[in-house]
């Protein structure tokens, strides 16, 4: 008895839990509303699943709880009841698969009118590249990283314009598609900013990717989601989503790839000039 | 089949046939170990199984250089087919009602040959070294390595068993125990040539041709760029 | 009439004589059983201390000065290795697999006895290493349990260089002492049941266990080949895992090999693992509920399905844990597809444990209460699940909080309740004593209210984006203070928890000395563990002949029968049950 009512407190607990608590999703700044609306949904289903069981299965420890005279039924099986139920579960399962596989092939759908940003994690920190004017990354090698800004192969033609940010801090453009390359130089990181609710992991040796258009101007904080050393929960950075006026005044600050290489070679010559005296 | 087909009974249902009509009892010593080899060997398929996947996933990364494999190889895998013919040889004769020591003989010459099949694949290991070729070499060659030393630690095991078997045939006379030992052995015998044959033509599957299709079909399961 | 169905095959009925070979070189699967689970609930315990400091760290940072990052995810790697293989698996399948499977199918002992006491000495032998790398240079490794390369090998992660070695060749050992154990548990069912003793008419604790013996056999396998991957990376400079890379300022000689590949055959063992540590617990709950309910189970046959089902779709949903790991997005159809659909047959099991309770003659014992709070929190924990199995949800809540309270509530909450639930159930078959229940129920209701309150709370942390395995959560801006204090909160709870958990250790010793003698049947059970003529069973199980099997498990309030239970052994008479 005193087990039942527990499970019936418990379950009174929980609902009232899920709805009063201040645990609620960060504020969402990217086109991804679906998201939290399938997580809802999918909370409204299991939950009421969860209070259906717990509180049937109370109420059955009442009213089957030994005493004198009471004997258990016997019944082996029955298969009507069993297909039913489980129609009913399958029914509730493509519920939730159904949207989930609709918006999944959203997710990976990258479309036309996306610009390309990539992302560099590097134990401990975040990088970032824009193509720049011909929109298109220059080579780059995660053996040659030291050697020239980012490991850009300084030869390419194509890497010269590249945009490199080396701050820690990317700012991208509100209301416009961005697909986020990915490349770790290191080991596995990954790259998640909780109001965008997209992540993905980097992996060394592959570029691999993800898509938003970010929706709400902001400064957002990036974590890494993918347990990378000791440096792991200290890995921050931040995207901060732009108006266009305030996103030309942020690019007109950057460096590209010609212009630090320049300034390298520059302080390399000053350098060896000062030793030579 | 008939496992998939009990699941089916009723167990609540009365069955008044005696008990050993319904389920017979302990099984055979000879059927019990019998299973839990071949149980062991799907065990050690599923090891080799993982080995291929890898193998095969790995080469479609784009650095991959073949391996030549030394000759030795060919003479190694002559060795290991002469050992499981004579592990045979003795199955059969003590299969036949044949004494101990006339299999003895066949059980011994299976072993000595299995030994040096091993010491063969050693020599092999040897030439790769002095050739430059370590197992940070490239993937090939660590491929090369860890394929034969899985392979070879098996045997080894089997050949354990096997000397402890005929060094107790001819202390005691137990025929029956060395018939069910022998069959045993030579199951796993064949068993391990078998999984030699496929993993010696996986190695030699190097040349470019092969690479390309492989390469292609390993790319597409498998996402790789 | 003297049985003449004794295998006599290498003596290994040949009674023990010896202090030494009855209690500690044994090849009673009794015996064995008992080191198995000593070993592994010793072990579990100083998993159990390690999640204290984690929780320390997390709850009051700071507070012990010693908890460094790398000491803090050196603890996290060990707690969660620990727990998942070195107590869960080996407990069910080492401890309560080698105890019950021959007295349940009514053998003698395993089919292989020598190679099931080498099982138990292998797996020692794999904890003593795997401890061992608390005390070399660098310390034990801190990867995280899934040990992912390149991380797992390079500078920066605790471990890198001693650490994760005695972590893969402590994993290599104890996939041999699996392997060993695994041939026995699954050929002494197929092989050793007794007369009358068809597959379907075994409990269900032997198809849980059966099933996920036969599931690791197959996925062991490729932690085996990912480990020994592993270490040739580490050891000998190969590329298997590592592509070309630079580590912490250095550039590496590696080339060309595939992280991913690493986590296909790590999560290709991974997922069947988990459901390896399901299952057992699965086919237990089933017989708990049943005698305690004085009910047949519902649906046995089903049940049965269900447990093969889930053991086979098990080994097509791996990819679900690499969601967001940069493979192929197609593939995510697929995996999603697959572990929806495993929800199917887990969700009838769950039907079928409230439809036996149901209607039922219900003794609120203890094992009974842990049973009820295994249904409640499994299913709370199984269907978080299907948050996280549906591809697209997973995105944001994957490595959060989340997670681990999913992972926590439906492998660390659920199945250690039924441990609780079955020991107290067998205790007196193993001991000839009963377990103090009066410590009991304490145990219980600390351990089903205390375990609620640090899990389901945790769940809502994953909502607020709360990201797993992190040290500290300095500086983060969009984690609200109350968050914080959620931490604290837990972190007390789960101390205190665990601590309780020492009246259970107590219990179990004080009550092998002074525990109320027990009857050999104390649970009125029909299973045929109950009906040896000794209590504790002694060597050989069954005295000189083998039992002879008339009916299945559950012959539970048949109508007609005199008593409400009718032991397995028991023939069938006129009138009684389905029959005439």
């Amino acid at each position: 008895m005193v087990v039942a009512v527990v499970l019936i407190l418990m379950v009174v607990f929980s609902v009232l839990f899920a709805i009063f608590n201040p645990w609620v999703y960060v504020p969402l700044a990217a086109d991804w509303g679906e998201l939290d609306t399938l997580i809802d949904i999918t909370l409204y289903i299991t939950g009421a699943v969860f209070v259906a069981i717990t509180l049937f299965m109370a109420w059955g420890l009442i009213k089957y709880t030994n005493r004198p005279g009471h004997k258990a039924d016997f019944e082996p099986e029955n298969k009507k009841l069993e297909l039913w139920l489980t129609i009913a579960t399958g029914i509730g399962v493509i519920a939730l698969l159904a949207p989930g596989l609709v918006i999944w092939n959203k997710f990976i759908t990258v479309p036309d009118d996306a610009v390309v940003v990539e992302v560099i994690g590097e134990q401990w920190t975040w990088q970032f590249r824009l193509p720049g004017p011909d929109g298109e990354f220059g080579d780059v090698s995660n053996m040659e990283i030291y050697e020239t800004p980012f490991g850009i192969d300084e030869h390419d033609p194509v890497g010269q314009d590249d945009i490199l940010i080396e701050d820690n801090e990317l700012h991208i453009l509100v209301d416009q598609p961005v697909r986020m390359d990915l490349r770790s130089v290191d080991v596995l990181h990954d790259f998640y900013v909780p109001n965008f609710r997209a992540k993905m992991d980097l992996v060394p040796g592959t570029v691999t990717y993800f898509w938003i258009t970010p929706t709400v101007p902001g400064t957002y904080e990036i974590v890494c989601a993918e347990l990378c050393g000791l440096g792991h929960s200290e890995m921050r950075g931040y995207v901060v989503v732009d108006t266009q006026a305030d996103y030309d005044e942020w690019l007109a600050e950057q460096s590209s790839f010609a212009e630090l290489m320049a300034a390298t070679n520059t302080d390399t010559g000053t350098q060896a000039a000062q030793l030579e005296e | 089949m008939s496992f998939f087909r009990q699941l089916r009974d009723k167990p609540w249902d009365t069955d008044a046939r005696a008990p050993e009509m319904i389920h017979p009892g302990l099984g055979d010593r000879g059927q019990t170990t019998r299973k839990g080899l071949l149980l062991f060997l799907a065990v050690v398929s599923t090891l080799f199984f993982m080995i291929t996947f890898a193998y095969f996933e790995t080469m479609a990364q784009i650095n991959w250089t073949p391996l030549q494999e030394p000759r030795l190889l060919w003479l190694n895998t002559g060795l290991i087919i002469l050992s499981s013919v004579f592990m045979q040889r003795a199955s059969n004769l003590l299969n036949a009602g044949g004494e101990p020591q006339s299999a003895q003989r066949s059980l011994m010459l299976a072993g000595f040959l299995a030994v040096a099949f091993l010491v063969g694949q050693i020599m092999a290991w040897r030439e790769l070294l002095a050739g430059g070729f370590f197992a940070a070499t490239n993937p090939s060659v660590a491929f090369f390595y860890l394929i034969t030393a899985l392979h070879g630690l098996h045997l080894f095991g089997g050949i354990s068993v096997l000397a402890v078997s005929v060094a107790e045939s001819f202390q005691q006379k137990d025929s029956e125990k060395l018939l069910r030992t022998t069959k045993l052995c030579t199951t796993y015998w064949h068993y391990l040539l078998g999984v030699w044959l496929l993993m010696f033509g996986f190695l030699l599957v190097d040349y470019n041709g092969a690479i390309n299709v492989v390469a292609l079909c390993v790319g597409l399961l498998t996402g790789s760029p | 009439m003297v049985d003449a169905n004794i295998d006599a095959h290498e003596g290994e009925l040949h009674e023990p004589t010896s202090f030494i070979t009855k209690y500690v070189w044994s090849q009673d699967h009794k015996v064995i059983a008992v080191q198995y689970a000593v070993t592994a609930i010793s072990v579990g315990l100083v998993a159990l201390v390690m999640s204290w400091l984690m929780r320390m760290q997390l709850g009051f940072p700071g507070t012990l000065e010693f908890i460094d990052a790398a000491a803090y995810y050196q603890y996290v790697t060990m707690h969660g290795m620990i727990m998942v293989i070195y107590l869960l698996t080996a407990l069910f399948l080492g401890g309560f697999g080698n105890y019950l499977i021959p007295l349940m199918v009514g053998a003698r002992d395993m089919v292989f006895p020598y190679l099931n006491m080498l099982s138990y000495w292998f797996y020692l032998l794999s904890v003593i290493i795997l401890m061992a790398s608390f005390f070399v240079p660098g310390g034990a490794t801190g990867a995280g349990w899934t040990l992912y390369p390149p991380q797992s090998i390079t500078q920066g992660t605790p471990g890198y260089d001693w650490g994760i070695i005695l972590m893969l060749v402590s994993l290599i050992v104890f996939i041999v002492a699996f392997t060993a154990g695994g041939l026995n548990y699954t050929i002494t069912v197929l092989q050793a049941r007794t007369r009358g003793m068809t597959l379907m008419r075994m409990p269900l604790s032997v198809w849980g266990i059966f099933t996920a013996t036969i599931m690791g056999l197959l996925a062991f396998p490729a932690l085996f080949v990912g480990g020994v991957m592993m270490l040739l990376d580490r050891l000998l400079g190969t590329s298997f895992f590592m592509p070309a890379m630079v580590s912490l300022g250095e550039p590496q000689t590696y080339n060309g090999g595939s992280p991913l590949l690493f986590q296909h055959l790590f999560w290709f063992f991974g997922h069947p693992e988990v459901y390896i540590v399901a299952l057992p617990a699965f086919g237990i709950v089933s017989d708990l509920i049943s005698v305690h309910a004085r009910k047949n189970i519902f649906g046995y046959r089903q049940m049965v399905w269900a447990i093969v089902i889930i053991g086979a779709l098990s080994f097509v949903v791996w990819a679900h844990h690499m969601y967001v790991a940069g493979m192929n997005p197609y593939f995510g159809f697929f995996f999603a597809t697959t572990t929806l659909i495993i929800a199917l047959p887990t969700a009838v099991k769950v039907y079928n444990w409230v439809l036996t309770l149901w209607r039922g003659n219900i003794h609120l014992t203890v094992p009974m209460l842990f049973a009820i709070a295994f249904i409640m929190t499994f299913v709370v924990g199984g269907l978080t699940g299907l948050f996280l199995g549906n591809v697209v949800v997973d995105v944001p809540l994957s490595d959060t909080y989340f997670v681990v309270a999913h992972f926590h509530m439906v492998m660390g909450v659920a199945p250690i309740l039924v441990v609780f639930g079955a020991i107290y159930h067998w205790y007196p078959k193993i001991t000839g004593r009963m377990l103090n229940d009066k410590i009991g129920h304490t145990h219980f209701w600390v351990t089903f209210i205390g375990t609620y309150l640090i899990y389901f709370p945790m769940h809502f942390l994953g909502f607020v984006g709360m990201p797993r395995r992190y040290y500290t959560f300095d500086d983060m801006g969009f984690i609200p203070e109350s968050a914080f204090t959620l931490n604290s909160f837990i972190t007390v709870v789960a101390i205190f928890v665990g601590v309780m958990q020492l009246l259970f250790i107590f219990n179990m010793i004080w009550s092998l000395f002074k525990g109320k003698v027990a009857d050999p049947n104390p649970w009125n059970a029909a299973s045929l563990e109950w009906q040896t003529p000794h209590t504790p069973p002694k060597h050989g199980n069954w005295g000189p002949a083998l039992p002879e099997v008339h009916r299945w498990a559950y012959d539970y309030s048949l109508p007609g029968a005199k008593q409400d239970f009718i032991p397995q052994n028991e023939p069938q008479k006129k009138g009684v049950g389905t029959g005439e």
